[in-house]
C-alpha cells in the first residue's frame, strides 16, 4: 500500500495534515508506520493493525483530502479555518457509517476514529497534524 | 611626704581623704600641716556641693538606651516553654532587620493577592486570541472535539483527555458486541 499525497502542497513550510486508513484485527502486529501510535491503538482491544490508505494534504483554508476506503466507502477531511489565524477547525465525516466530527487540531495533535465494520475487524481513522 | 610635696598634692587627693578614703600618709601630714588643713576646710563644703548637683542631674538622665537592654535581658526571666524560646530567638534574629522582614512579608501577601487576578486577566486574554485556549477545561490539549454526528442507530464514544495530544472516537455501529472494542473509561 502506497502513500499518495493529495493536494500536498510543494513548500515545506506548509504544515501538513495526514490522514490515514487503518485496519484493525483481533489478530496481527502493527505496522512500523503505526508504532508511534501503539500506546493509542492499545485502548481498542485489538492486535493488529495494518495501514491501508493515507493521504496528505496542505493544512490551509480550504484544503481537503479524502481517500477510498476498502468497502467502497470514503472518508473526507476538510480545513476550515485557515490556521494562519488560530488553530486549524477541521471537518472530518465518511459516507459508511454516515459520521462527520468537527475538531480543533493543534501541531503536534492526533485524532483516531474507529469502528466502521470492514472484512473481520475494524477501519480505523488517524487525523494528524505532526509536529 | 614632706610639707612641699603635701602643699603641691593635687586636689582629688584630699577630696579622697574628705571622703575617708584618703591615702594614710596625707592623713598623717595633715594633722601637723595647718595650711593644708586650711585648704582641706575650703575644699570641703565645694565638694559637697558638687556632689548634690551630680547627684541631682544624675537622678534625672535616662539610662542609655543599650544600657537599659541590657539590664531587660538580665532581668527578664529564662524562658521556659518551646515557643517562648522561640519567640525569644525568633525576636533576636530579627533584630534591627524587622522593618525589613516585615516589608518583605507585605509584599509577599500583596503578590499573593495579586496574583490570582493578573492570572485571571491574562487567561482571559487569552481566550480572545483566535483559536485560543477556551474556558472548556481543554486549555493545554492539542486536540479538541467540538462535534459529532453518526447516523440515528449508531452510537459514539469520546475518548478526549484535558491535556494530551490525542482524542479518540468510538463509533457503535449497534451490533452489541462493538462497544466492547474500545476500552473501558473512554468518555
Amino acid at each position: 500500500m502506497s502513500s499518495k499525497p493529495a493536494l500536498a502542497d510543494s513548500k515545506d513550510e506548509v504544515p501538513k495534515l495526514h490522514l490515514t486508513v487503518v485496519e484493525a484485527t483481533a489478530t496481527g502486529a502493527v505496522d512500523k508506520e503505526l508504532a508511534r501510535l501503539r500506546t493509542d491503538l492499545a485502548r481498542f482491544k485489538l492486535q493488529g493493525f495494518k495501514v491501508r490508505d493515507k493521504v496528505i494534504m496542505a493544512l490551509r483554508d480550504g484544503s481537503a483530502g479524502k481517500v477510498k476506503l476498502p468497502n467502497k466507502a470514503w472518508v473526507e477531511a476538510n480545513v476550515e479555518t485557515d490556521p494562519k489565524k488560530g488553530d486549524a477547525r477541521i471537518r472530518l465525516f465518511s459516507d459508511n457509517p454516515k459520521f462527520s466530527t468537527v475538531l480543533k487540531l493543534k501541531s503536534g495533535g492526533r485524532l483516531i476514529v474507529g469502528g466502521p465494520k470492514f472484512a473481520d475487524g475494524v477501519l480505523v481513522f488517524v487525523l494528524e497534524n505532526p509536529l | 611626704m614632706t610639707r612641699r610635696q603635701c602643699c603641691n598634692a593635687p586636689d582629688h587627693e584630699l577630696v579622697a581623704v574628705l571622703k575617708g578614703q584618703g591615702n594614710g600618709e596625707i592623713e598623717r601630714h595633715l594633722e601637723s600641716c595647718e595650711p593644708c588643713m586650711l585648704r582641706l576646710e575650703r575644699l570641703g563644703p565645694v565638694t559637697s556641693l558638687f556632689r548634690e548637683a551630680v547627684d541631682e542631674e544624675l537622678g534625672s538622665v535616662e539610662a542609655l538606651w543599650a544600657q537599659s537592654r541590657i539590664q531587660a535581658k538580665i532581668d527578664a526571666p529564662e524562658a521556659e516553654s518551646w515557643y517562648e524560646r522561640l519567640a525569644e530567638w525568633w525576636n533576636h534574629q530579627l533584630g534591627d532587620r524587622r522593618r525589613l522582614a516585615f516589608a518583605l512579608g507585605g509584599a509577599m501577601m500583596l503578590g499573593a493577592v495579586l496574583a490570582p487576578s493578573l492570572a485571571g486577566f491574562f487567561a482571559s486574554e487569552s481566550e480572545e486570541a483566535p483559536g485560543g485556549a477556551t474556558k472548556d477545561g481543554f486549555q493545554s490539549a492539542s486536540v479538541i472535539v467540538e462535534s459529532v454526528e453518526v447516523e440515528e442507530d449508531a452510537r459514539t464514544v469520546v475518548y478526549q483527555p484535558d491535556d494530551g495530544d490525542t482524542a479518540i472516537i468510538w463509533i457503535d455501529s449497534g451490533t452489541g458486541s462493538d462497544r466492547d472494542v474500545v476500552e473501558a473509561g473512554a468518555r
